[in-house]
């Protein structure tokens, strides 16, 4: 009996002494001395996130040019056949008005975007691309234009370099330099690029209504 | 001569601070329209989740139901939104895709002001008849503004991948989706609760005491 109980007093005296042992390391790295002096440390840690971030959360197109005779474009609205749009304008004197911002671990950016839904709910204009071999989305069936009810939608960076709109997410090629869509942070912290939009219209449509909207959709993948 | 000292001084004051003054208006005048968009603060859509896979901690098997960890989910905007949660395989790679249905999401639309972060719960519920191996797909969050109407909106998604293993065999998840060696546990307890409670009331008792090596009880 006493010998249990001097025991179980020796692996209590133990204990006390290791958690003490324990927390008297930490202190002596906290403080130089007994006074009052105590230096603050802090650590940078990778994030455990991966956000995206688009500025601003939604714009209207303009600059349109095309058409034809009585159906030409004006500044703020799309003519037909075939005029074009944009967001930011395009050649010589185009802004880049639309900041996407990736944050977080090494990944990469996709887009896609939907058909255009006309403001009475009624015909949507169907989100086409030019034909190219392993073409997801359905091709412009106007000899490579958007045909009746079809719209197309590229996007494209300072550098010239974009792509085709689907409706399915797609390698964003706008996102990085050269072309790619990878996104790699310095320090983890963020990566913003800057691109417009630009919008080719139906050959003519259905639908009555003069105002259609359509969300473009950036996601942050991981790598 | 000290009063027209004064007087010069004074009318130096205001002439610095007028140039100062109008420098000022120039300057702010002067802005960029982009930067003074910044300045203003620009509003912006965005989702965040974590980066770490929703894993199944252990395998699965046909027809067993099971709880997946909650899938963090933040704002990272300046204008409040709704988010929308998907079960898509964006990601390649080896493994067979999740089919959506097969993931129970806790609320999958509700807004969220910016900054704001909530959890999600998840769940997996196997079919019977699903077919062992290992799967992959990503969980998407989407994040969009009201409505618009004309003109474009934009939406900010964000995905994290979702990953488990799938044995063959019986569902090892028990009734109500607790595992069966839980409702095992809870059976022995209450047993040992109940014998406990009639020795008890039987009024039997028990006396344990130590005797020392000399014969004394302690």
């Amino acid at each position: 009996m006493r010998s249990g109980v001097i025991v179980i007093a020796a692996i209590l005296v133990a204990l006390f002494f290791f958690t003490r042992g324990s927390s008297g390391t930490g202190n002596q790295e906290g403080s130089q001395s007994s006074g009052s002096s105590q230096v603050t440390g802090h650590v940078n840690v990778v994030p455990t996130i991966r956000s995206i971030t688009v500025s601003p959360g939604s714009v209207s197109f303009g600059h349109c040019t095309g058409g034809n005779g009585a159906t030409d474009s004006t500044q703020g609205s799309l003519g037909y056949p075939n005029a074009t749009c944009s967001v930011g304008g395009t050649g010589a004197n185009a802004t880049y008005p639309i900041a996407v911002t990736y944050a977080g671990l090494p990944g990469e950016v996709d887009v896609s975007a939907t058909d255009a839904v006309p403001a009475d709910g009624g015909t949507h204009w169907t989100l086409c691309n030019p034909p190219a071999p392993g073409q997801s989305s359905p091709t412009c069936s106007g000899a490579g234009q958007p045909d009746k009810d079809q719209y197309e939608l590229e996007n494209q960076s300072p550098a010239g370099t974009g792509v085709a709109l689907t409706t399915s997410s797609a390698c964003d090629k706008a996102f990085a330099a050269g072309g790619t869509c990878s996104a790699a942070p310095a320090e983890f912290t963020k990566q913003t690029q800057d691109e417009n939009l630009i919008l080719i219209g139906p050959r003519t449509w259905d639908d009555h209504s003069t105002s259609w909207t359509m969300t473009i959709t950036w996601t942050a993948i991981g790598g | 001569m000290p009063l027209m000292a004064r007087r010069a001084l004074c009318c130096l004051a205001v002439a610095a601070l007028a140039v100062v003054a109008s420098l000022g208006a120039v300057v702010s005048l002067g802005l960029a329209p982009a930067a003074r968009a910044s300045i203003g603060g620009r509003a912006s859509i965005g989702v965040g989740v974590q980066a770490d896979p929703v894993r199944l901690g252990g395998v699965a098997h046909p027809g067993g139901s099971y709880s997946l960890p909650s899938l963090y989910v933040v704002n990272t905007g300046t204008q409040t939104e709704s988010i929308s949660v998907t079960v898509r395989r964006l990601s390649s790679g080896p493994g067979r895709t999740v089919p959506a249905s097969w993931i129970a999401i806790g609320t999958a639309t509700r807004q969220l002001i910016p900054r704001q972060q909530v959890l999600i719960p998840l769940r997996l519920v196997l079919p019977g008849s699903a077919a062992p191996g290992s799967y992959r797909s990503d969980i998407v969050v989407t994040g969009s503004p009201g409505v618009a109407s004309g003109g474009v909106r934009f939406g900010a998604a964000a995905a994290t991948p979702l990953e488990f293993r799938l044995t063959p065999g019986p569902a090892a998840g028990g009734w109500l989706g607790i595992a069966a060696w839980r409702w095992w546990l809870t059976v022995v307890l209450v047993l040992l609760a109940a014998i406990a409670i009639g020795v008890w009331r039987t009024g039997l008792r028990v006396r344990i005491e130590t005797k020392s090596a000399g014969g004394r009880y302690a």
